[in-house]
């Protein structure tokens, strides 16, 4: 490694490259931070640019702008209710209800610090001790997978609060919608309903788009309409420990952001997932095992801390099977694997050995690009929270026509923009019966990887579900999801209890 | 954000004011008078994306238009395919094509075109095919699986993507050889090196030897044969199916092609185009560089290998009874 560092130090630091991450931190922010435009579909217009760059400016063009996206989506989801990237989706939860309390400014800093740390710890990792966990990630096969999977599902139990029952069937209906489309073994079409377009699935961006910015859209203007429904919300707070994160919660919270980096980074390893599940698992263990957990979904800080290291947390993790196996995570890293290739670097086993000065270059511009990341966030953020002031008849319509272009533009196909106009009704009306919209998100998520994990074991094992609970990681998982279902069954029962007590004693004060 | 939504806001409603513009038929002229679309049916990313852009990239100092690449991804690849076969055959609309999009509508009866619904210009280049297995399985070469294989009928687990080249290819070829395995369907040819190097398949079955090269070379994987007609350069050791006696050759194209019925005089024009891009010194440079075998084939060459494999893959799916 030593060997390397210094021609790679000397292959980095030229001007250009600093430029180049910068740039590609605030296209990453920007686009993350606008519902209806994404991340991938930025990636991919970038992609053939950078086959014309030197390849350790190419590649930390894209890193910048991966690890910007995952962190941009908080902004919109605090400010304005509406995950402007999927692994936003959890900060929603409570950085909107902090930010209706006059708190946007602590969510946002809360946000950066999470993200910021999370990328760190991971990419420390990823480049001290990345052959190790490739070799961990390996281990897991189907089964192995399909027992993840269901844990992760288990924690929607959780994210879905008060509404257990509603989110339970949001996540199934989530599921369902994910078996629209080719059967992934036979190829045939199933609930299609003749629809052509339907062969392919929903997409999933139209989907996403839909369900969080076009449903949000609808809640607004009935807002507008309707006198005396209007959301409060609390002019930015002039209290200024309102607006920063004090080192008290800071300390606080150390836990929390420590135990989501590490789900993030173990999620971002495993091939197939991504960072809006490990927001998700974070955000769930959070609340499980917070001292507060009634805070949650009401504007608890921890909650904003859990969901922000967890999904950045995994932009280090996925380059992990991504440069020693060659084997990408998700539809960012399998858009960069494109770019290793064109540029004669081929990941694997053998990357380090023929590549070693670039890709520990990589790995400088990767630390430098999360302090560049900080600083670039924090002086974004007096921008965004200006947005709060603006008037949302002004800045709902402008995301609305964004979030049609937006929705086109992945497969420039009219019929996702249908798909879109469809999900933001299906998630209006949810929202109306108090249906929450995220685990239907996530089931839609998992609902793939879960079919063909299962799938895939069963016909391995000849048709046998023993080896989901014979075989040792399966079986960690399958104690884990038993023991966070009864968990959080037993943390509900005690909150209850506690409200009951209160009530009572509240009583038994009245007469006196 | 406020600022920069309306700076996109206005750069949205200026795109749409250029493309308005761009529709006005122009007859005037010889073609091409105006860009021209090459419709990638995959993601980007891709190997089948990336050859079509760097198509795209050099094929506009020869046609004096800009080539605009354009993904339209989903059904694999069928929504794409569509697409152009339905377009107006005006050469302003082509397609960047592999098997997946012409020929395997002999699988989906559903797809809504014919392998021949599209007029040929040239192939770009084709994959070498390989399957791979893990370093402790107890064989390390191909006669030694087959053995391996007679005696434990339907054990052996090979995984690759369900019902495309690599699937088909692989049946062919254990069809001709009397074997039977059982097959684990992945989403991609990375899973399916995935599954191999976590030992949890026995058999990783590729489109393209690029996914297992680096995995060979640090003796994770044992490459065992490949599809083509002559062994890859990257695996000199590693025999051909032909050469151990099956007589499967399957090399997945990538190439171009137009809705069928493009006039004489533009298909003309774009074949001529499609041999300069391919002859091109920067083009052959970068292609080499992402590791790409070119193979280029023109015009009815191209069209023989359509007619080829879909003889091919159409006996196989008659005879395993895949079709949908």
């Amino acid at each position: 490694m030593l060997e390397h560092l210094l021609p790679a130090a000397q292959l980095f630091f030229t001007f250009q490259n600093l430029l180049v991450v910068a740039a590609g931190l605030f296209i990453g922010i920007t686009i993350g931070a606008i519902p209806g435009l994404n991340v991938p579909m930025i990636v991919a217009l970038l992609l053939p640019i950078t086959f014309y760059m030197p390849p350790v400016a190419g590649i930390s063009l894209l890193l910048g702008v991966y690890k910007g996206g995952t962190y941009g989506g908080s902004i919109s989801a605090i400010l304005i209710n509406t995950p402007g990237a999927p692994a936003a989706a959890a900060t929603c939860l409570d950085g909107y209800p902090m930010a209706k309390q006059g708190k946007a400014g602590k969510a946002l800093r809360a946000s950066i610090y999470g993200s910021v740390i999370g990328e760190f710890i991971s990419d420390i990792v990823l480049i001290s001790i990345a052959a190790q966990i490739a070799m961990v990630a390996l281990k897991f096969g189907p089964t192995e997978k399909f027992s993840l999977v269901v844990f992760a599902l288990c924690t929607i139990g959780v994210v879905s609060s008060e509404h257990k029952l509603k989110g339970i069937t949001a996540a199934l209906f989530g599921i369902f919608f994910r078996t629209i489309g080719s059967d992934p073994i036979s190829g045939s079409s199933r609930f299609t309903v003749g629809i052509f377009d339907l062969i392919g699935g929903i997409p999933f961006l139209p989907h996403l788009i839909g369900l969080f910015a076009v449903s949000e859209f609808f809640v607004q203007i009935e807002k507008k309409i309707s006198a005396g429904k209007q959301d409060v919300i609390a002019p930015v707070s002039k209290n200024p420990d309102d607006n920063r994160v004090t080192w008290k919660e800071f300390k606080a919270n150390i836990v929390t952001i420590i135990r989501s980096t590490l789900i993030g980074i173990g999620v971002g390893a495993l091939p197939g997932s991504g960072s809006a599940i490990s927001a998700f698992v974070s955000y769930g263990a959070a609340k499980n095992t917070s001292k507060k957990p009634e805070e949650f979904g009401k504007g608890s800080l921890e909650g904003v801390f859990a969901a922000e290291t967890g999904n950045n947390a995994v932009t280090g993790g996925a380059l992990i099977p991504l440069l020693t196996l060659g084997i990408p995570g998700d539809a960012i890293t399998a858009i960069m694997l494109g770019v290793f290739l064109v540029h004669g670097l081929i990941p694997g086993p053998d990357l380090f050995v023929k590549s070693g000065d670039v890709i520990y270059a990589v790995f400088i511009g990767l630390i430098v690009a999360n302090i560049l990341h900080f600083f670039i966030a924090s002086l974004g953020l007096r921008l965004f929270t200006k947005l709060l002031s603006v008037s949302r008849a002004v800045l709902f319509p402008i995301v609305i026509i964004i979030c049609a272009a937006g929705s086109y533009t992945v497969n420039s196909n009219i019929f996702d923009v249908y798909v879109m106009i469809f999900f933001g009704v299906l998630g209006y009306i949810m929202k109306k019966f108090n249906f929450p919209v995220a685990p239907l998100m996530m089931g839609y998520i998992l609902g793939g990887l879960l079919e063909t994990s299962l799938i895939q074991a069963l016909i391995l094992s000849d048709g046998s579900v023993l080896p989901i609970f014979t075989r040792p990681i399966s079986l960690v998982f399958v104690v884990l999801t038993v023991f966070f279902i009864f968990w959080s069954l037993f943390m509900q029962k005690k909150a209850l209890d506690r409200r009951k007590r209160r009530e009572e004693q509240r009583r038994r004060n009245l007469p006196s | 954000m406020k600022r920069l939504s309306l700076v996109l806001f206005v750069l949205f409603a200026a795109a749409g004011f250029l493309l308005a513009e761009g529709t006005v038929e122009e007859t005037a002229g010889e073609y091409p008078t105006k860009p021209i679309q090459v419709i990638v049916p995959w993601g980007a990313g891709g190997r089948t994306d990336i050859n079509a852009r760097m198509f795209a990239s050099v094929a506009p100092k020869y046609l004096g238009q800009p080539v605009v690449v354009v993904n339209k991804a989903g059904g694999g690849s069928v929504i794409g395919g569509k697409y152009v076969a339905d377009a107006d055959p005006d050469g302003y609309t082509l397609l960047a094509i592999t098997p997946g999009t012409n020929v395997f509508p002999v699988i989906f009866k559903q797809a809504p075109y014919d392998t021949f619904d599209f007029d040929p210009i040239g192939q770009i280049g084709s994959s070498t095919m390989a399957i791979a297995s893990k370093a402790d399985r107890p064989w390390s070469n191909v006669q030694k699986l087959i053995s391996y294989a007679k005696s434990h009928p339907g054990e052996v687990t090979y995984a690759c993507v369900a019902l495309k080249a690599p699937q088909l290819g692989f049946l062919r070829w254990a069809d001709k050889a009397g074997l039977e395995f059982k097959h684990v369907p992945v989403g991609n040819d990375a899973e399916a090196v995935e599954a191999a190097l976590g030992g949890h398949v026995d058999i990783a079955m590729t489109s393209s030897v690029a996914t297992i090269i680096s995995h060979v070379n640090a003796n994770n994987l044992n490459a065992l044969m490949v599809f083509a007609e002559k062994r890859d350069k990257n695996l000199p050791n590693t025999p051909t199916a032909v050469e151990i006696g099956y007589d499967v050759v399957a090399s997945p194209f990538t190439g171009i092609a137009g809705p069928k019925g493009l006039p004489p005089e533009v298909l003309q024009k774009l074949r001529t185009v499609f041999k300069q891009v391919i002859e091109d010194a920067d083009f052959i440079k970068v292609m080499k560089r992402i590791g790409e075998s070119l193979d280029p084939k023109f015009g009815d060459d191209f069209y023989a290998v359509w007619k080829n494999d879909k003889e091919g893959y159409s006996e196989i799916v008659e005879k395993m009874g895949l079709a949908q």
